[in-house]
């Protein structure tokens, strides 16, 4: 049952973050996606995210609550799920934090600029409380199985 | 004991999930109404220009902006525009409008000149360069774009 949970998990993850990017980009035209940086830069870091979620996700799905590497996981899973939203609102280039100045081919000195600095900051919050809490249901599993409430 | 701190931890996880998916609804409610109210303001209908403008008989120039509010949340509207001549800026000016959801406002920017300044302009016509910014959620995220029209000469 474990196994199934887990392989149907990393397939979502490579349907998310491998095949549907690759399925949409490719059939958006280039000057639309012109101020994002070249597709396969996109494609490619896409794919790597995938990667990595699926695989964590097996691992997470695999090993016992209590084993230091499930909270390992965790904390890797969710600092590459922040990654992914930085890069993405970041325009491919995560150093910006959430702040954009893009020129677009449209006219002369026509920029475009965004400012989601304030969700990043939010988003980043909400990581250091899910990784908090992580940390204490971790423990209090271990304490739990130490103490003989939970088995294997 | 161990039951209260099972508790606790629950409704801390739970907590955690709602401030995560809380945070997501802001984020996608806030991009939903910087798109609408930017393009609404952006477009205004076939024909019609975004910018109207105007010279009063002082010598006024008027900038005239319909802003729309087509989200969610509250907006403020803001148009900033300079005049450029032989790369120097001649005359600035910046006005703000804040609208509620599915609110339309209009926005007035007067730019005055000396007559020394008219006259300048007369010989060279200056570079107009704009700037529209729209910010949501507390005026804590943005959206805005920024153009030139006419040639420095």
């Amino acid at each position: 049952m474990k196994i199934l949970k887990a392989l149907l998990g990393a397939a979502f993850y490579i349907v998310l973050f491998v095949y549907w990017p690759r399925l949409t980009l490719t059939n958006v035209p280039s000057d639309i996606l012109g101020p994002l940086g070249p597709v396969e830069n996109i494609l490619m870091t896409s794919t790597v995210v995938g990667i990595v979620l699926a695989l964590l996700f097996v691992i997470k799905t695999l090993t016992a609550k209590q084993n230091p590497l499930n909270l390992v996981v965790l904390v890797v899973s969710e600092l590459v799920g922040f990654y992914v939203f930085l890069f993405f609102i970041s325009f491919g280039n995560p150093i910006n934090f959430g702040r954009v100045e893009k020129a677009i081919p449209i006219g002369p000195g026509v920029t475009v600029k965004f400012d989601f600095r304030i969700f990043v900051q939010l988003t980043l919050v909400v990581l250091v409380f899910r990784v908090a809490v992580g940390i204490l249901e971790f423990y209090n599993v271990r304490c739990k199985s130490a103490t003989g409430n939970i088995t294997k | 004991m161990l039951k209260i701190q099972i508790n606790s931890i629950k409704i801390l996880s739970l907590s955690a999930t709602f401030t995560g998916l809380l945070v997501f609804a802001f984020f996608a409610i806030s991009i939903f109404t910087l798109l609408t109210s930017l393009m609404g303001t952006m477009t205004p209908g076939e024909g019609q220009e975004p910018i109207k403008i105007e010279i009063s008989p002082k010598g006024e120039t008027i900038f005239t902006l319909k802003a729309v509010n087509s989200g969610l949340l509250a907006i403020t509207t803001k148009l900033n525009i300079k005049l450029i001549s032989k790369d120097k800026v001649v005359a600035q000016g910046q006005k703000a409008i804040k609208l509620l959801p599915k609110e339309k406002g209009e926005l007035k920017l007067r730019l005055a000149f000396t007559k020394s300044q008219m006259e300048e302009l007369q010989e060279t016509p200056p570079k107009i360069s704009f700037s529209l910014e729209t910010r949501t959620f507390f005026d804590l995220a943005g959206m805005g774009v920024s153009a030139q029209m006419g040639e420095d000469k």
